[in-house]
């Protein structure tokens, strides 16, 4: 698909200054969101540290976790080059915060740009959240991340081994396989050295630290991944297929801005921290701002949620229709 | 080189730094850069899913495509980084009187048009 291909072009939005002005890069700027970052990270497992053996270890556990899932912003950002004006702080940081928060950079990038050539189309966006028709089941799947962590240990260990899911394989150049292989192979290096290191000396500090808390941080980022584009328009413009949701400022901190995902769509380019003042030139012509996560969260399910049986009998008519079904679930990962 | 095939793409002064403007030769579009005071012209398409570049990034000598930051130098059209591997092809550029000339044979654009027609399918 080529810009011109699509239903309508968003760079007709923005006028070429206005985009020359939004898309400047700052290393200050993303130094500071990443360091605070990792700071809120530092802190929030102190506070782990401090609750250990008591009845608060776990609501601090989900605290920490909140915070450690929400590095996906800035891998995202980083996957886009987006992060940092200078390029090797974007791939270092990219390469860095991909590992804590357990995704391979150049697999992601791949996948990522697909997402953003086939938003909402079924069978080729590889990060289609929920393609309809949903079911309690896959909705449930998704929110608790169970699709991604039985997906991704064996999506990477086929990395690892030299080959790749049939449904990946199309969208990664045979020339850049290498590249993908050799990332898996480092990463599981890394988790089985953590893993060797922490059994040596008898700690479950990388269990009660990192692994535990980021499945129980996990919900939250779900629940983003739903409100970008659920209950979208299945289709290309991305005036109508992709939504932004007001969220309070802590959370925009932490999601590097991210709610204003239809911006980020008509705009890829242009780094987190111009998206409010995206959102207040173009926000208007944009799809409805969702009121806040949890308003569009109930939106989703009482709009979009059909019986298993209603399930089966819309998937058999499309099919019928010879019209794409995405049954294999490509969004398990993102 | 022969001299019908310069084609006139802008006064120089009328780039500021980093800046990227469109010139179409016949069905080609070439994208031209000012970029740390230099001047460079390339492909404006995108080698990976049909996306000008003009309307992309110019960081320092580095190009990024607006639609998947795939990222090129356009003093050598060298592919730099993910999603994009294959190279852009660049054209002679010269500066006359502050007059910014590419130069593309009617046979090469037609040429170059006809072979980027497949790019992203």
């Amino acid at each position: 698909m080529k810009r011109q291909e699509m239903e309508f072009d968003p760079f007709q939005l923005v006028d070429k200054k206005v985009r020359k002005q939004l898309t400047r890069r700052s290393d200050a700027i993303g130094l500071a969101y990443l360091c605070g970052h990792f700071s809120a990270i530092g802190c929030t497992g102190v506070l782990v540290y401090l609750t250990y053996g008591t009845v608060l270890l776990l609501p601090a556990m989900f605290i920490h976790g909140i915070v450690l899932a929400c590095l996906f912003a800035p891998m995202h950002e980083c996957s886009h080059g987006t992060a940092f004006r200078t390029r090797w702080l974007n791939e270092f940081s990219y390469r860095l915060v991909s590992l804590v928060y357990i995704s391979q950079p150049t697999w992601y990038r791949y996948r990522h740009a697909v997402h953003h050539t086939y938003t909402q189309i079924q069978g080729k966006d590889p990060a289609m959240v929920l393609p309809s028709p949903t079911t309690w089941q896959h909705y449930i799947e998704q929110v608790v991340g169970w699709r991604f962590w039985t997906t991704f240990p064996v999506a990477i260990t086929k990395h690892a081994l030299g080959t790749m899911r049939p449904q990946d394989s199309w969208y990664v150049p045979k020339s850049d396989l290498p590249r993908i292989h050799n990332e898996a192979r480092f990463m599981i290096a890394a988790y089985g050295t953590v893993a060797a290191v922490a059994v040596y000396f008898g700690t479950f500090a990388p269990l009660i630290y990192w692994l535990l808390p980021r499945m129980m941080g996990e919900p939250l980022q779900r629940m983003w991944r739903i409100a970008e584009h659920k209950g979208c328009d299945e289709g290309t413009d991305v005036r109508t297929n992709t939504r932004s949701t007001k969220a309070s400022l802590l959370m925009r901190a932490l999601c590097w801005n991210m709610p204003f995902h239809s911006e980020h769509h008509v705009l890829p380019q242009a780094p987190f921290f111009a998206l409010p003042e995206l959102n207040r030139t173009i926000g208007d012509k944009l799809h409805p701002m969702g009121q806040n996560l949890w308003a569009v969260d109930r939106q989703v399910r009482r709009t979009c949620i059909v019986s298993r049986a209603e399930a089966d009998r819309v998937i058999a008519e499309r099919k019928a229709r010879h019209e794409r079904v995405d049954t294999d679930w490509l969004c398990a990962l993102d | 080189m022969s001299e019908e095939a310069w084609h006139f793409a802008g006064m120089a002064d009328d780039f500021d730094d980093e800046d990227i403007e469109q010139i179409k030769v016949g069905a080609l579009a070439v994208a031209v850069y000012r970029a740390k005071g230099e001047f460079y012209a390339t492909q404006d398409l995108c080698t990976h899913e049909r996306a000008y570049l003009s309307d992309g990034v110019l960081i320092d000598c580095v190009v990024e495509c607006p639609f998947h930051q795939g990222r090129f130098d356009v003093r050598t059209g060298k592919a730099l980084s993910p999603p994009v591997v294959v190279p852009l092809k660049t054209y002679p550029l010269k500066l006359v009187d502050g007059k910014i000339y590419v130069n593309v044979s009617s046979a090469e654009a037609e040429a170059d048009a006809k072979a980027q027609a497949h790019y992203g399918k």
